[in-house]
């Protein structure tokens, strides 16, 4: 506690530091004008550029630009939906300039896989979105920052913990195995996840959505494919930029909990319930430890912290000549928990440098960055529901405990034992360096050689520290340690490396022009890991291993964490034609092998074909111009794979340790023991996807109004499925086989429209709508309802299932309808469960028997099984909209980010787990004899089929909007920077998820959850806090 | 030009598809190996075989704590008269822990069974040599053992008998999903299972390394229950006898009945079936882990250092208390302080088997058994079994904790004496038994001199105390039932206790029985070890009630709860229900 407080000044400190910094004078003189649109109207924000430099500013909010340049120079004015105007300034000192508006906005280029395109002759479905957007959130992860921003591109936060990623799924669920990342790509090179990079080393995101331009990434390509390219330096004088902001953090939500008086009627409920005790002959633990008539704890206050900082500062340092250029770029990301013992920082720094001379264009990229990650023990925030309010307020900091509890008690053990879990230390140090090399030749004009060799290594280690915790009794006894001291040191290291070399020829004649591209590329990701651990501390001061006295154990990593390489083979070629950029066509094709596969399945070939035709360009179109300003349409089918499984699962293996000790005591011997213990699957293959894809993109009045659609429909084939396999085939729990059992379809539409007001009161607006329809069409084998592994609710029930008919990770739950409140149903129920009782929740026998033999089942078979599940919903929206507002006037600007999600139901796994632990608030106003008219099931015990996570009595509905973003900014204007000798400063106030309207009563509605199998079953995971900060943008 | 450019591009194309890349391509898996490559020897198979040991010896096929818990043999722990205890209450359902948790435990150590079985018959057909031969042999019978005896559990536990059936290793998804197979068709199989272990096992194991292995006898005695359990009493009877007579297997009851309960004497004469647990390795492994070789049964039953999560139900320690001693035989008398002699303040039987508070004659944890543990809300008595008390002052001088080396001995001679006795007299139906069943269960009785039952004069103990009843069928068996079973195993066995009140037909009458009866505790004055008077209040169980003493009373939710139908026999587990669809009655 201390230390934080100790922090917090300092921190500010650093801000105030880097302001100051930023704020130290440069040198200038000038030219000044003002700079007005067609109808004369001034136009704040235009860039004004030094002709062959990076020396330049932006106009004000009066349209008003100053800038130092020479007398002879040239000045590029330039704004988005303007047509771009170069003036000389020929000596003179003021300079006024009107801007045309665009006719032609579509010049602007994006990314496509190994290559880039015009955005007007683009065929496939490719969306960009550029650091502007992106650092508008205050966050680590990417995901986060996306959310909303592109139609198609759908983001669910998994967790709220600090460093956390996000699930960013592309186009509906993609595949039922691992999970449904998109393949990321920076600069080129693939990774493997998240290559974590801080939003100030992003100039763009170009993200591939339809599978035809994914498929230039075969194997990996089913997931779509994130394009990032990292800042790059260009020709001019160095520029500068310094951001950062600082913000506080708190939690707004959560489910509902008794405080003491609540808590012992609804205690005395349930032991009525349970145990048929009423006062008098019952029992409660107040009876040993009467000391907690004096209590009323919440955990709250202990576990979650209020105001928890969060702060980011960049700096990006750009220029060159026309040989060499550079950009380097560093960034501090902290993030303190807001659950205790959490919190996160990272420093990400990237170089990029790109040299030419003669026929050699060489790039190179560096990268390095350092995290450091501190994890709050396993379920903290359950522990507010299971900790009693009775129960002794707890000081998370004391390393000794004296009057813990009365001698021999449970209290006192529960004491050591709490303040043995608040102070384990478990923190990840990890860190990286990419980098990569590209040299480009260009053997003729035309025809340029390529090759490229990048990659990554990461190291990390993670250590956690049980420290020595002495607890003494009322008595002064030292009790036994609840948690045994000792250490866990965990250190994994990963290396991928990319090798690619290509061929591309372009050439244009006549009208046509003609893009050929070939390659291969290798890929190979090496990972390994290991632990060690040894037990009981002397002393906290001393927490390395040696610290530690007894019982080392060691060994390698088991399951996602062993020890693997896996390597990968390609060979891509396309070849692009366009007419006069009025009619496009491109085909291309990836064969791609996989050391996942047996040698049998290991090859794959994943071909696509894409075309477009701008609409606009002919003639016939001409007079409806200056209504509709332009006009495109595309198509494109393609096909992508996805080999997304645990590495060597396709052979069945040996497990050690299974011993057992042979011979009386004092005598034994270790039997060794080995086994087989799970399944494998020898003719696991390629899941492929076929994606079909029409599009249009219009603009209407010179361009103000834009609107893009697509239409697409994926068919997955051979689906990689982790089947369940039951425990009598003796894998145990939870255990699954992968097979390539199943069909899926993903039906989708993406809008995105974006208005655009120039002037003096500017504004903008842009909103997507992705709506996604996911069904499984096949399933073939035995099993057609597949409960996933890993979608319990409560460690007993799964609820989430794989069938026909449903989108994947559907809940298939038991209908209930009321409870039992009277005699004569009571008894009509026993015929199902003749367990029941009074107050109990009503289970319904689904109707599957005929009995008439009309063929239509209207009977139930008088057996509660999963026969009567039925299905509820999913944890996946039916659409979502994401709606971005910017308005600027004079020099004020404001920005609001929404994002709705309509649709997505939610299992409310905490309400489950307060009631289970008979802490839920409603639990005070359940079933009783006193309480007849209540709908709240009689509560008798977690395990009471009145609380099992089956039913559909935890479902609620998901939907919610949220303000994710709101800044308000001031931008300085041109003359008082001028003063001060800099290019730009902004000074901004922002929220980020400050509303959420929701009728969810969770902590919070974005519930992701990893992966499908837990999609929508909210567990008490980490919540999203809101947050409140103050930044600024600085450039010299 | 261009052309001869593109050629290139073609050829490097080609090249790369043509060299095909398979050493790059190629990954073996470091870490494990693969089951192809397993399975080469009778070594391989002998270590499969140990995985199934450890398999045997994973605490949730036999369920200890709950399996008796649903019987009438605990009280589940904490805060009487509350608990939530679903099996105590007999409110338990297809999800909970203990059935599904048996249920994958008992199919895993099957699926391990059946991969030495498959191992042993592909490898013998290439062994010519007698020793390989005969120790392959071996092997696949102890493997037919334990497939066996873990059918039986399941079939005796799950669903009347009707569970799915696995003599195969599957390899492919057309074979995982295997449904319910009938009762009788179960029980044919695991008795086949059987009689092959039988045949083929050995009767003694010599070499240290295998002590513990189990036995033709073990086989028999497996047997022998099978049809017991099934009325079978004249089948049962053949089994038993040669269990008993027998004189390869050297099977005798042990002097003392406490050399059953702890570390001391493990694989002793006594014993049939044991699982072996140890706390001589392994001590940097968490206690609950799969590789873990020790138990926390005595953190289950003890109040020294453990969680004391079940204790004796108050019919128990009442039977306990009352047992009648022969008081002509000198092993009842202790010496006082001053060199005279009394009577020992509870039956050698009772002593060894639970902690009562006033016990004087026997030290639980060093001390008395008043000052070691608080015998305080309602408990007033342990159960020393599986606990260390002999050899530590508190379970956590074992170190690290939560762990603990107590053998469990599965089925002993005693077990076997009583029930050939009930096989003697058919039930309870057949009164020529009747003498030579009371024979049995006296050498039971006089190995931990109590008083005989019957008559004297028929008596191999004549010179001992009897009660010199003349007994019929009918009331052996009641005495079977009520007293010699339970007060002899109480919380031992596969789930006996529970087994015996099923097929003897008095569940739910037991319960309500039981229900029936009030208790109070009275105060217990002593010294405490740092020699201070002291009181353990309400801790001496009595029968009655008594103005201004808390009532305890035992099963009374059992015996509202109770329905046969959902409770009599644990319900197919939703793990397996959820994830086989050839499963979907329940």
């Amino acid at each position: 506690m201390k230390k934080r407080i100790d922090c917090i000044p300092m921190r500010v400190g650093v801000f105030v530091f880097l302001l100051v910094l930023a704020s130290l004078p440069t040198l200038a003189q000038t030219v000044s004008g003002t700079v007005t649109g067609p109808e004369g109207e001034r136009i704040p924000g235009v860039t004004v550029l030094l002709k062959g430099t990076q020396n330049g500013t932006t106009t004000d909010g009066e349209g008003y630009y100053q800038i130092k340049a020479p007398a002879k120079g040239t000045l590029v004015f330039s704004f988005v939906g303007f047509v771009t105007q170069a003036a000389s300034i020929g000596g003179k000192a003021k300079l006024d300039v009107q801007l045309m508006e665009d006719a032609v906005q579509l010049q602007e280029v994006v990314a496509v896989g190994y290559g880039t395109q015009k955005k007007k002759e683009v065929t496939g479905a490719v969306a960009q979105v550029d650091n502007e957007v992106l650092s508008k959130s205050s966050t680590s992860d990417l995901g986060t920052a996306l959310q909303g921003q592109i139609a198609g591109v759908s983001v669910q936060s998994s967790s709220g913990e600090p460093g956390a990623s996000s699930n960013i799924q592309i186009r509906g669920i993609t595949s039922v195995t691992g999970s449904n990342q998109p393949l990321y790509v920076v600069d080129g090179i693939p990774y493997w996840g998240d290559p974590k990079l801080s939003i100030s080393e992003i100039a763009t995101i170009d993200v591939l959505k339809d599978a035809a331009s994914a498929s230039i990434y075969g194997t990996r390509g089913s997931g779509g494919v994130i394009l990032i390219t990292t800042k790059q330096g260009k020709a001019g004088t160095m520029k500068v930029d310094l951001d950062g902001y600082y913000g506080i953090q708190n939690i707004t939500s959560g489910v509902p909990r008794t405080n003491f008086e609540d808590y012992m009627y609804s205690y005395f409920l349930w032991q009525k319930n349970q145990n048929g005790t009423n006062l008098g002959n019952t029992w409660s633990p107040l009876e040993n430890t009467t000391d907690g008539f004096l209590h009323n704890t919440d955990l709250t206050n202990v576990i979650e912290k209020n105001n928890a900082a969060i702060q980011n500062y960049s700096l990006n340092v750009r220029g060159g000549t026309k040989d060499l250029t550079y950009s380097v770029n560093a960034n501090y990301f902290g993030q303190d928990g807001m659950i205790i013992n959490s919190g996160y920082e990272r420093f990400n720094v990237r170089a990029n440098t790109s040299f030419t001379k003669n026929k050699w264009t060489i790039r190179t990229s560096l990268g390095l960055r350092t995290e450091n990650q501190q994890y709050s023990p396993y379920g903290m925030l359950s522990r507010i529901y299971q900790y009693a309010p009775y129960q002794q307020p707890v000081d998370p900091n004391l390393q000794s405990i004296t009057n813990a509890g009365a001698n021999g008690s449970g209290q006192a053990q529960n004491m050591g034992y709490l303040a043995a879990t608040f102070q384990q230390k478990d923190r990840r140090k990890g860190g990286q360096f990419n980098g990569n090399i590209q040299a480009e030749y260009a053997i003729t004009k035309d025809l340029k050689f390529m090759t490229r060799f990048g990659g990554s290594s990461t190291a990390d280690t993670r250590v956690r520290i049980n420290p020595l915790i002495k607890t003494y009794d009322n008595d002064g006894v030292l009790l036994p340690q609840q948690v045994r001291s000792g250490v866990y040191n965990f250190s994994d290291r990963l290396s991928n490396f990319a090798f690619e070399n290509t061929l591309s020829y372009t050439k244009t004649f006549g009208g046509h022009h003609l893009d050929v591209f070939g390659g291969i590329t290798a890929e190979e990701y090496t990972y390994s890991s290991f632990f060690a651990q040894k037990y009981d501390l002397l002393s906290n001061d001393i927490t390395v291993l040696n610290g530690a006295t007894l019982d080392p154990n060691a060994g390698s990593g088991t399951g996602y964490n062993q020890n693997k390489t896996n390597t990968l083979l390609g060979m891509l070629g396309r070849v692009q034609y366009n007419y006069k950029g009025k009619y496009m066509l491109s085909v291309s094709a990836r064969r791609d092998a996989s050391s996942r596969f047996s040698k049998k399945y290991r090859w794959g070939l994943f071909p696509s074909f894409s075309a477009g035709w701008n609409v606009s360009d002919e003639e016939f179109f001409k007079p409806l111009l200056d209504k509709i300003s332009s006009l495109r349409v595309r198509a494109s089918q393609g096909t992508t794979g996805n080999q997304n499984f645990l590495d060597y699962s396709n052979a069945a293996t040996i497990t050690l340790n299974k011993d057992y000790a042979f011979g009386p005591d004092g005598s034994e011997l270790l039997g060794l023991g080995d086994t087989q213990t799970s399944y494998a699957n020898k003719n696991v293959k390629w899941e492929t996807s076929v994606q079909s894809n029409i599009g249009v993109d219009m603009s209407f009045f010179k361009n103000k109004f834009t609107f893009t659609a697509d239409f697409y429909n994926t068919q997955k084939r051979d689906m990689l499925f982790p089947l369940a396999v039951p425990p009598t085939t003796g894998a145990g729990k939870n255990a699954t086989v992968v097979l390539n059992v199943g069909d899926m379809t993903n039906k989708g539409v993406e809008l995105s429209a974006g208005y655009r007001k120039v002037g003096k009161f500017s504004w903008s607006t842009n909103a997507t709508f992705t709506r996604n329809i996911n069904t499984i069409t096949k399933m073939s084998g035995t099993n057609t309802v597949n409960y996933l592994s890993g979608g319990y609710v409560d460690n007993v029930d799964q609820v989430t299932v794989i069938q026909v008919g449903l989108p994947a990770g559907a809940f298939m739950v038991m209908p209930t309808n009321g409870i039992v409140k009277s005699q004569e149903q009571l008894a009509a129920y026993q015929k199902l469960v003749p367990t029941a009782k009074m107050g109990d929740l009503i289970y319904v026998d689904k109707k599957t028997v005929d009995t008439d033999g009309d063929g239509v089942p209207d009977q139930g078979d008088g057996l509660l099984n999963n026969d009567d599940r039925v299905y509820a919903g999913s944890g996946i929206p039916k659409f979502t909209i994401g709606l971005n507002l910017n308005a600027s006037y004079k020099n004020f600007d404001i920005s609001m980010q929404w994002y709705g999600s309509y649709g997505a139901k939610l299992i409310n796994a905490t309400r489950t787990a307060a009631y289970q632990y008979g802490t839920a608030q409603d639990l005070v106003y359940q079933y009783s004899s006193d309480n007849q008219n209540s709908n709240i099931p009689a509560y008798r015990g977690g395990s009471h089929l009145n609380a099992r996570g089956w039913s559909d009595y935890w479902i609620e509905d998901g939907s919610f909007i949220r303000l994710r973003n709101v800044s308000l900014g001031y931008e300085f204007p041109a003359s008082v920077l001028k003063k001060a000798k800099l290019n730009k400063l902004r000074l901004y106030v922002a929220a980020q998820n400050p509303i959420t309207l929701t009728r969810y009563m969770g902590f919070n509605p974005d519930v992701g959850g990893d992966g499908l199998a837990s999609r929508g079953i909210d567990k008490g995971t980490y919540p999203m806090s809101a947050q409140y900060r103050v930044g600024f943008q600085l450039g010299f | 030009m261009k052309k001869i450019r593109f050629k290139y591009l073609l050829l490097v194309l080609a090249l790369l598809n043509l060299t095909g890349c398979d050493d790059f391509l190629t990954q073996v898996n470091p870490n494990e190996m693969s089951t192809d490559s397993f399975w080469q020897n009778l070594d391989d198979a002998d270590a499969g075989l140990i995985a199934v040991y450890n398999a045997f010896k994973n605490q949730n096929i036999m369920s200890i704590g709950d399996e008796n818990n649903r019987a009438d043999m605990t009280y589940p722990g904490y805060g009487r008269p509350n608990t939530s205890n679903i099996y105590y209450l007999q409110n338990f359902n297809n999800g909970s822990s203990t059935p599904n948790n048996k249920w994958i435990a008992l199919y895993t150590g099957i699926f391990r069974a059946n991969q030495v079985i498959n191992a042993i018959d592909k490898l013998m057909p290439t062994y010519k040599d007698e020793a390989s031969i005969s120790r392959g042999t071996i092997i696949k019978a102890q493997a037919h053992f334990f497939r066996g005896l873990f059918y039986s559990y399941l079939y005796n536990s799950y669903n009347e008998g009707s569970v799915p059936l696995f003599d195969f290793v599957p390899e492919d998804e057309s074979q995982f999903y295997q449904g319910l197979q009938p009762a009788d068709k179960v029980l044919e199989f695991f008795v086949k299972d059987l009689e092959y272990a039988r045949e083929n096992l050995p009767v003694k194991w010599t070499a240290t390394k295998d002590i513990g292995r189990v036995t033709k006898g073990a086989a028999t005695a497996v047997l022998g229950m099978t049809y017991l359990y099934e009325k079978d009493y004249n089948q049962a009877i053949t089994y038993f006898k040669d269990v008993i007579e027998n004189p390869e297997y050297g099977y005798s009851l042990m002097p003392s009945i406490g050399d059953n309960f702890t570390t001391k004497s493990e694989f002793n004469k006594e014993s049939i079936l044991e699982i072996s647990y140890s706390l001589a390795f392994k001590s940097q492994i968490n206690p609950y882990d799969e590789q873990q070789v020790s138990n926390l049964y005595s953190y289950m039953v003890s109040p020294v250092g453990g969680y004391r999560s079940v204790y004796p139900s108050s019919w128990l320690i009442m039977a306990y208390k009352n047992e009648a001693m022969d008081t002509l035989d000198t092993r009842n008398f202790v010496k006082n302080a001053d060199g005279t002699q009394r009577l020992r303040s509870y039956s050698l039987r009772t002593s060894y088997s639970i902690a009562l508070v006033d016990d004087k004659d026997l030290n639980y944890y060093q001390v008395l058994p008043a000052q070691a543990a608080a015998f305080n809300n309602g408990e007033t008595a342990y159960y020393r079994k599986y606990s260390n008390w002999d050899i530590v002052t508190n379970e956590k001088d074992i170190f690290p904790n939560q762990r603990s080396g107590v053998n469990v001995r599965v089925i002993r001679l005693a077990d076997v004496y009583l029930m050939y006795a009930e096989c003697l007299i058919q039930g309870g139906t057949d009164e020529a038994g009747v003498a030579e069943a009371l024979r049995y269960i006296n050498k039971v009785r006089y190995r931990s001199a109590l008083r005989l039952i019957g008559p004297s004069a028929s008596s191999e103990h004549p010179g001992s105390m009897h009660d010199e009843q003349a007994y019929t069928a009918a009331q052996v068996m009641d005495h079977l039932m009520y007293v010699e079973r339970p007060l002899e195993l109480s919380l031992e066995g596969h789930a006996e206790r529970h087994i015996d009140l099923r097929r003897w037909g008095i569940t739910k009458q037991r319960f309500e029985e039981l229900s029936k009866k009030v208790y109070y505790g009275e105060h217990y004055p002593y010294v405490d070890v740092k020699g201070k008077p002291a009181t353990r209040w309400a801790s001496v169980l009595t029968e009655g009630t008594k103005t201004g003493y808390v009532v305890i009373s035992d099963y009374g939710q059992a015996a509202q709860n109770y329905v046969a139908s959902q409770h009599a026999y644990w319900p197919l587990p939703n793990v397996e229900v959820t994830t086989n669809p050839s499963i979907l009655t329940n």
